[in-house]
């Protein structure tokens, strides 16, 4: 009979182990491989461009988080683009969200600035028309082209050959399409699918809100760049020759006055920039690289311990193994036999993993924000797919030869004697078992530790007071001045919409920001604040235009004076309300009320404090409120093109997400609606890294837990009937069998004891290096630790109650029958 | 020439830091058909002096030539192929492979000998119904009796025709009756040119060879010839 039907048989005639095998190969190799598909996309996988390690992000020398590290002025990134000789081609990009209208129906798109050699630089080919390219770029404002992305094609367009020199209607302006880009190719940034491609030189046409002046302002910084090496020029000497030219263009242009302080004049002799990699394109994901590495070391242990278990019940064929080798099969044909009999498990392991790793990623989609779902395809690639396999080839050679090299260090002929009556595979065997098994229980303490911190800092995150009623209340964007309304259009506009919500059933208050609440957005200005002096500290505050009823509506409590009204909205009135934070800060005191701020020099009459309100979550969770600044909706024109509208309803809010399009239709049925969201969800998604990596690590210490108690039974279970004839002797002899079941729970415990120490030694060690992830409690609480041990002792002995018991029933006479 | 010569063979274990030695200074011969017991005190060698014989566990000192093949310096792949060609085992908890049917752990040792398909049923057809147990041929070894369990044991073991049979107290899991039926199967391959060397603790087991080795502590403390006595004569003396 040849192996492979032997393996059947196996498979066949032992359904439960080979189900328990299968499954646990399954579990184990989808979590890991799910996980993998999200760490490879964000931090793995290049850009789909030739010779990607060749691209490099141009930035600022200085710390990796310093703020506008990556961002330089629009007249720099000419003059380095024009001297340059150690690139091919230096790119320089922007985005922005377009309404874009294309036979008669308008949608949001993710939309790319790209400099005239964007697409050199990445080394891309269209696969219709052609790229953009210098040309596209003459002067600012010309060239109305445009270049598809390959899916936005595909989806929206249908794939049409045709399309080439076909018009769109880009923020009311009107675009030639000129190609297609590649398949694959969604723009460089990290967690954002960008689909259309039009050139830098429009951007001042298409973004209302981009004042002319950043064009020639040094001042300003806001242009990223990234650029491919020449041939032949390393990284490094690409870096000395960009350096010498940026420092050339800054002595020429940015050199500060003779009279400038000391500081500023050493901070202008320290600017340099740097290359970094570039292969991966730009951004990051906030928090995502730890948290992605931490989770995969996560799913990687419970791996490894679905391996050890499997390796334990293949361990318990020691003595058939012997039996064959006493009936004259070679070495050679047992690890053949072994090998084929793993495979087939393994194999349907492998295949299973794939399901459960979709459904895995099935469950981690909904947790992360609409935008960054859309941008990663969350999905099971190639890559991915090549990983399960290897995974699977991995384990299986690793539970499928343990046995094997068992058995090579094993002579056949004392396998089979005395102990080996039940074929356990004797008593080295049997103590590698319960190495294994108590390296298990150390591996699921570290899951379960680091499951109880991140746990506890997603309760200390929930009971947070955000300082905002978020219940009942709905949220949704729109971006009128790109869809062609003029400044002083808009608070028309915008008070229709309001009169729509306010006449829908239900809806009790709608009121308006600019900066929506809760995203992580916010702009901070510098000013002035009149009878306050402090030469040491600049005066900051974040700010935000709103409308009317803001605070009423969002259930801010306000401390002091009065909200806006609507006659605030209409006239520039020169009103402004601070938060408690703010007051603090700048020492306001209770005389806040009536002082007056000032944005630029001083001079004129300024802002006056109206109001006081409570400190909240305006723009994060987990941070606390800064010092916070609101003006009125018409206030400062230059921003008023984009709204986030807020709408309280006294009935379920889930069910206004899907009637807000039609509302908003009901008043401009060109204008795109974009962010539609509860506030309750915003607020999730504010966290969302803290609610996926609890959500998980709780999910896998759960399942890591759960296969140590399988594998801890199944080992408990194979010693009670290896040392029958022992426990039975002791019977014989008087022991009471409380006592039989005492010395298998000492074992038990000793195993517990060793297994819990040495989790507990690395989960210490972890914590630190998690504590970065960690709120509002450190990574090593004992607390935390002490209730993963209790927990997993319950486990542990929970999983021995039953071996422990059929210890104390052994029948003296059974066990004695034989010598 | 001896079928089987050892001389000198010694056999030690570690033991808490040194060496403790189960077998020493062994020397004996088997010449070709003989029947021969090995029996001793629990813990005297036995079971590891047949592991040595049947070229199982080839870690040991001393010579020892099968059909004066130097098995001392063979190395293990040539140790299988020797063995594989002259050796079968029956063990005391009889060892049949549970998942398999009796049919199948009959074609077993056949299947490790490379031999045709063919011949390897025609072969497993015939040793079924020497032992009749052709009805059994499709049941597991849980759905049979200790001693249907050892005959299917022996049938294995003799199925790819060894020279030797090596048997570890065959009947030690048996009852008498059944254990009789088994030693009757032995005595008949032995009669028919088959070598058979057994362990036993069972005077009346012992009784059906001719000749007995005893082991003490390791040592080889006697080699016997037995005069064989049938149970006629042996009354017709008690008389
Ligand atoms: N793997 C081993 N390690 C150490 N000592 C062993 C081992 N196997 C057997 N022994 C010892 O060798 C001696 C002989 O064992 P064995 O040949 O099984 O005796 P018998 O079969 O005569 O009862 C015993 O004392 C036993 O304890
Ligand atoms: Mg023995």
């Amino acid at each position: 009979m040849n192996n492979l039907r032997h393996a059947m048989r196996q498979f066949t005639q032992h359904p439960g182990l080979s189900l328990c095998i299968v499954l646990m190969l399954a579990l184990g190799i989808g979590a890991t491989t799910a996980i993998f598909a999200v760490f490879y996309q964000v931090l793995v996988q290049p850009l789909p461009t030739p010779e990607p390690d060749r691209l490099v992000n141009i930035v600022r020398a200085g710390p990796a988080d310093a703020r506008g590290r990556e961002a330089f002025s629009y007249p720099m990134f000419r003059d380095l683009e024009k001297g340059q000789t150690v690139f091919d081609g230096i790119a320089a990009f922007s985005e922005l969200q377009m309404n874009l209208v294309h036979r008669g129906r308008a949608i949001t798109v993710s939309g790319i600035f790209a400099s005239g050699h964007y697409f050199k630089a990445l080394g891309l080919t269209p696969v219709l028309g052609r790229l953009i390219d210098p040309r596209d770029e003459p002067r600012i404002d010309e060239s109305p082209v445009i270049v598809l992305s390959h899916a936005f094609w595909q989806n929206r367009l249908g794939g049409d050959p045709e399309i080439v020199g076909e018009t769109l209607t880009i923020n009311g302006e009107v675009f030639t399409i000129i190609g297609v880009a590649p398949p694959g190719f969604a723009g460089t940034q990290l967690g954002v699918r960008s689909e259309i491609f039009v050139p830098f030189t429009m951007i001042w046409r298409l973004n209302p809100n981009q004042p002319r002046g950043m064009a020639e302002n040094r001042n300003m910084i806001w242009v990223r760049m990234f650029a491919r090496l020449a041939p032949g020029i390393s990284a490094a000497e690409a870096t000395v020759g960009i350096n010498t030219q940026f420092r050339r263009i800054l002595n020429e242009f940015e050199l500060p006055q003779p009279t400038a302080p000391a500081d500023q004049q050493q901070q202008f002799e320290r600017q340099a920039v740097e290359l970094v990699n570039g292969a991966h394109g730009q951004g990051n994901i906030v928090g995502a690289s730890q948290s992605l590495r931490i989770l995969l070391g996560v799913t990687l242990l419970v791996l490894l311990i679905v391996c050890v278990n499997i390796a334990n019940l293949l361990l318990a064929r020691g003595v058939e193994l012997a039996v064959r080798e006493s009936m004259g099969a070679s070495r050679g044909r047992l690890l053949a036999q072994l090998l084929t009999e793993t495979v087939l498990p393994a194999l349907l392991g492998g295949l299973l993993s794939l399901p459960v790793a979709i459904l895995t990623l099935g469950a981690i989609a909904p947790m992360l924000p609409a935008r960054l779902a859309g941008g990663l395809a969350l999905q099971i690639g190639t890559t991915a797919m090549a990983f399960a396999a290897g995974l699977t080839l991995a384990t299986t050679l690793l539970f499928g030869l343990l046995p094997a090299w068992r058995m090579a260090r094993m002579s056949p002929a004392l396998a089979m004697k005395g102990q080996a009556a039940h074929s356990q595979g004797g008593h080295g065997a049997m103590r590698l078992r319960v190495a294994l098994a108590t390296a298990q229980i150390a591996f699921a303490m570290i899951l379960l530790a680091l499951a109880g911190l991140f746990s506890r800092s997603l309760t200390n995150i929930a009971r947070l007071d955000l300082g905002i009623g978020i219940d009942g209340m709905a949220s949704f964007s729109i971006a009128p001045r790109l869809s062609g309304y003029e400044t002083g259009e808009t608070e028309a506009l915008y008070d229709r919409i309001a009169q729509a919500f306010i006449a829908y059933p239900g809806v009790t208050a709608v009121t308006s920001a600019m900066l929506p609440v809760i995203t992580g957005n916010a702009m901070e200005v510098g000013l002035g604040i009149d009878g306050y002096e402090n030469a040491d500290q600049p005066i900051t505050a974040n700010f935000n235009t709103i409308g009317p009823g803001f605070f009423s509506t969002l259930a801010i409590p306000l401390r002091a004076g009065r909200e806006f009204n609507a006659a605030d909205m209409a006239q520039p009135s020169g009103k402004l309300i601070v938060n408690e934070r703010f007051v603090r800060e700048y020492g306001l005191g209770d005389k806040a009320i009536g002082r007056r701020l000032r944005f630029g020099p001083a001079g004129g009459d300024g802002w006056e404090i109206v109001g006081v309100v409570a400190d909240a979550a305006y723009s994060s969770v987990k941070e606390s409120a800064p010092p916070q600044i609101f003006l009125p909706r018409g206030a400062l024109p230059m921003f008023s093109g984009t709204m986030t509208f807020y709408i309280r309803t006294g009935v379920d809010p889930d069910a206004l997400p899907p009637v807000i399009p039609r509302i908003v239709a009901g008043v401009d049925p060109e204008l795109p609606v974009s962010n539609v969201i509860t506030l309750r969800r915003q607020a999730q998604e504010n966290i969302f890294i803290d609610r996926l990596v609890t959500t998980l690590s709780v999910g896998f210490a759960g399942l890591a837990a759960l296969l140590t108690a399988i594998g801890l039974y199944g080992v408990l279970t194979c010693n009670v009937a290896q040392r029958t004839r022992e426990l039975g002797l002791r019977l014989a002899l008087g022991a009471r069998p409380e006592t039989l079941q005492k010395l298998v729970l000492r074992q038990v415990a000793a195993m517990t004891a060793i297994g819990i120490g040495l989790g507990l030694a690395v989960a210490i060690g972890l914590g630190r290096v998690a504590e970065s992830l960690l709120f509002g409690i450190a990574g090593q609480t004992p607390f935390i630790f002490t209730a993963a041990a209790a927990l997993l002792s319950i486990v542990i002995f929970g999983a021995a109650w039953r071996p422990a018991r059929r210890a104390s029933r052994i029948a003296p006479m059974e066990a004695l029958r034989y010598e | 020439m001896a079928m089987v010569r050892v001389q000198d063979v010694g056999k030690a274990y570690p033991y808490k830091g040194g060496r403790t030695w189960v077998l020493r200074q062994i020397g004996f011969e088997v010449q070709e058909g003989e029947f021969v017991t090995i029996m001793g005190p629990s813990g005297s060698g036995k079971s590891t002096l047949l592991g040595i014989l049947g070229m199982l566990d080839g870690e040991f000192d001393g010579q020892y030539w099968f059909d004066g093949e130097p098995v001392h310096d063979l190395k293990p792949g040539q140790r299988n192929r020797l063995h594989k060609h002259n050796v079968g085992f029956v063990f005391q908890q009889f060892h049949l492979l549970d998942d398999l049917t009796v049919y199948e752990n009959l074609d077993i040792p056949l299947s490790y000998r490379d031999v045709p398909r063919k011949e390897r049923q025609a072969r497993v057809a015939e040793i079924l119904d020497r032992f009749q147990i052709v009805g059994k041929k499709d049941l597991f070894p849980a759905q049979l009796s200790g001693g249907q369990q050892q005959q299917v044991a022996v049938a294995r073991a003799v199925i790819a025709e060894p020279r030797v049979v090596l048997a570890d107290e065959p009947t030690g899991s048996l009852h008498w009756g059944q254990g009789r039926q088994i030693m009757e199967l032995m005595r008949g391959l032995n009669e028919q040119g088959t070598t058979i060397i057994q362990v036993t603790h069972d005077e009346r087991v012992a009784g059906f060879s001719r000749r007995v080795i005893e082991l003490a502590d390791g040592w080889l403390s006697a080699d016997r010839e037995k005069i064989h006595v049938n149970e006629t004569q042996a009354r017709s003396e008690a008389s």
